[in-house]
């Protein structure tokens, strides 16, 4: 479902006129339903923005999809007088609170329609001067805390707005224009609105297979992951995917996990060769441990030459072998390793 | 190429930041105190330069020559780099800049006396050889055109027996160069890669070829060149792809002029790691394996970078660049 967000009733007059809205009994007022989707009122300024953005979140976030932000904006940049009273879309925004300008910027979502992308700052007072146009080209009261919040919930955002007035020393009394125009830019919001066409996000394939024949545990589920997402990346053809897929199914293991590991092994030889031809030298050193009671294990990020044993040494004989596995060690090998003497 | 372009109160009577408007035909230009108060103070998002790209036009304060980072350049004298400009108009994938600044806006300095000033203090003792390195923060020729700083570089290295100076791009605006007489100690290096990977990883940036024919032509008019193999991205036929590009290489430049080939292998810090998977998610450096390497920065396993650097010498040792002339750009 949708959440509509405005500042003041009077920016979302066509939505209420025109879909079966019902007030919601909440904690505070200003929320309507309608089939589908939620109306929050927020009232001016970033504060009641995030206060009752947070507060209906808080509450209701499990139904919300997407929130779409209607409002109006002043012009800081005249260079764009020609959108004055136009829709516009918001690419980024940004926050000025009394004098301060706030690092953190958020960068909304937005669709593939016609309308002009620009940035809004948003600012905690009412300014009528232009200072704040090197960070952005509009100016608006709410839209920074929204995009806040709705970070905050992990809920994509969007922000449409009207241009209403051109920002300069004698805006004063732009409060009345606003009013004046308010169902007119209400109206033109409500039709975007309704012609939005859904646009379908089309998930990546995640090729998960068939999980009567495997079980994936977390971690591998997330390695399994990454290197579907790596094959896309190069292109390596789905169907060959497959095929290593099919070939495992078809092939008897112990159990499920086991069938797991080895397809990851499989997808780790096809989509990265390099790093399997690694980790088979890295197995061949590992070996040569082979007899002590422990692990043997290497820097995991391969950057280091160091080698961890964690041995069990019992009697006179564990104490010679691991004698005997140091004394042999290709130590000038291992160390050619680590300077790219590799055999590819 | 700027949608806006600023200028600190301080620049409006600099000939040189005049230039500049006068070139970018920007005559009403947005005047301010200072750069610092907008550029960097807010999160401009990195791939916003492509449709909202402004400019500052400023004055660098504070240290404008830096000592540069260990394995910066040859093993020969001390390493600066000084910082002319900020941020750079071309677009690459794999560039660090977009996880160092955080905002794409290009910043020109224009108090290019000052730098000048501080490079000869630096260039203290006549038996110790000072590099300096134009190009850490901002490609040093891309926009020489407009910013016409070369002149003045050349007059100020002339005299400077014991320092050199590497202009280091990937553009092939190399005019204002040739209008000047060459010198020893000023060398102009080109960035480097096969076009395939050019293609996938840069964007507004020269073809291989334009920059190949820029470096011939600086060739034959007697300018000292530097190469730079970097960044070296795995592919499964990178060997055949460097072996085409070294060949080309030797074609357009005279080897008497080559001062080094230096080569490198794909690294990134962590917050530029974070930011290239941002804005590059389908980069096709990003399908190989990465880890933390020695210095903090994100880099294929060292057996691995070890193996392709190895590979890439070899090619170069083999297609005829002496060997003394290679080095390994930022490696232990």
């Amino acid at each position: 479902m949708k959440l509509l967000v405005f500042a003041h009733p009077l920016e979302a007059i066509a939505f209420l006129k025109n879909e079966k809205c019902e007030a919601l009994n909440f904690l505070f007022q200003g929320i309507y339903q309608f089939p589908s989707g939620y109306i929050l009122i927020t009232g001016e300024g970033p504060q009641n923005a995030s206060e009752t953005l947070a507060g209906f979140l808080g509450a209701y976030h499990h139904k919300i999809d997407e929130i779409i932000n209607f409002g109006v904006c002043g012009l800081l940049n005249s260079k764009y007088s020609n959108l004055l009273h136009q829709m516009v879309e918001i690419r980024t925004s940004y926050l000025c609170l009394k004098d301060h300008l706030e690092f953190k910027s958020y960068t909304l979502v937005h669709g593939k329609n016609d309308l002009p992308l620009l940035d809004c700052i948003t600012h905690s007072d009412r300014v009528h001067n232009t200072e704040l146009r090197p960070i952005a080209d509009l100016l608006d009261r709410e839209l920074w805390s929204l995009a806040s919040v709705a970070k905050r919930f992990k809920k994509p955002i969007r922000s449409i707005k009207t241009v209403s007035d051109i920002i300069n020393h004698s805006s004063n009394d732009i409060c009345e224009v606003v009013k004046e125009n308010a169902q007119q830019y209400s109206e033109k919001h409500y039709f975007w609105f309704n012609s939005l066409k859904s646009e379908t996000h089309t998930e990546q394939s995640s090729l998960l297979p068939c999980q009567s024949y495997f079980h994936f545990s977390f971690s591998q589920k997330k390695l399994y992951q990454k290197l579907i997402r790596s094959s896309q990346i190069k292109k390596i053809p789905v169907s060959k995917i497959e095929e290593i897929q099919s070939c495992l199914k078809n092939k008897n293991f112990e159990n499920k996990k086991r069938r797991t590991a080895v397809l990851i092994e499989e997808l780790e030889k096809v989509i990265h060769p390099f790093k399997f031809k690694l980790e088979q030298d890295l197995a061949i050193y590992k070996d040569h441990f082979n007899g002590l009671k422990g692990n043997v294990t290497f820097d995991k990020n391969l950057e280091q030459e160091k080698i961890r044993l964690n041995i069990e040494l019992e009697n006179s004989d564990d104490f010679d072998t691991l004698i005997h596995k140091l004394s042999t060690f290709p130590q000038k090998k291992w160390s050619d390793f680590f300077k790219g003497n590799i055999n590819v | 190429m700027f949608n806006q372009v600023f200028i600190e109160k301080s620049c409006l009577s600099n000939l040189r930041a005049q230039n500049i408007l006068n070139k970018l035909n920007k005559k009403d230009p947005i005047i301010i105190d200072d750069h610092e108060s907008f550029f960097n103070k807010v999160k401009k998002p990195y791939l916003q330069k492509r449709d909202n790209l402004n400019l500052f036009i400023a004055e660098k304060k504070g240290r404008l020559v830096k000592e540069a980072p260990d394995a910066y350049g040859l093993d020969n004298g001390k390493h600066y780099y000084f910082i002319h400009a900020y941020n750079c108009i071309y677009e690459c994938h794999y560039c660090y800049l977009q996880g160092y600044f955080h905002s794409p806006d290009i910043v020109l300095f224009v108090n290019y006396e000052d730098i000048g000033m501080n490079i000869k203090e630096l260039c203290h003792n006549k038996n110790e050889t000072y590099w300096f390195h134009a190009g850490e923060f901002s490609d040093s020729l891309a926009l020489s055109h407009i910013t016409d700083e070369i002149p003045y570089l050349y007059e100020l290295f002339g005299p400077l027996k014991n320092a050199k100076l590497e202009l280091r791009t990937k553009s092939a605006n190399i005019k204002a160069i040739l209008k000047q007489s060459p010198l020893e100690n000023i060398i102009t290096s080109f960035s480097l890669s096969p076009q395939s990977h050019l293609k996938q990883t840069e964007e507004k940036t020269p073809s291989l070829s334009t920059r190949l024919k820029a470096i011939k032509k600086l060739s034959d008019h007697g300018h000292p060149i530097g190469i730079h193999l970097d960044p070296i991205i795995f592919t499964e036929n990178f060997k055949q792809e460097y072996e085409i590009l070294a060949k080309e290489l030797l074609e357009h430049l005279d080897s008497k002029l080559l001062q080094y080939i230096s080569i490198g292998v794909v690294r990134f810090s962590k917050e530029s790691f974070y930011q290239v998977k941002k804005n590059y998610p389908q980069s096709f450096f990003l399908a190989e394996n990465m880890n933390t390497s020695f210095d903090g920065k994100i880099r294929y396993p060292r057996p691995m970078r070890m193996w392709i650097l190895s590979q890439v010498k070899q090619i170069l040792i083999q297609a005829g660049f002496p060997e003394e002339k290679v080095y390994l750009c930022m490696e232990d």
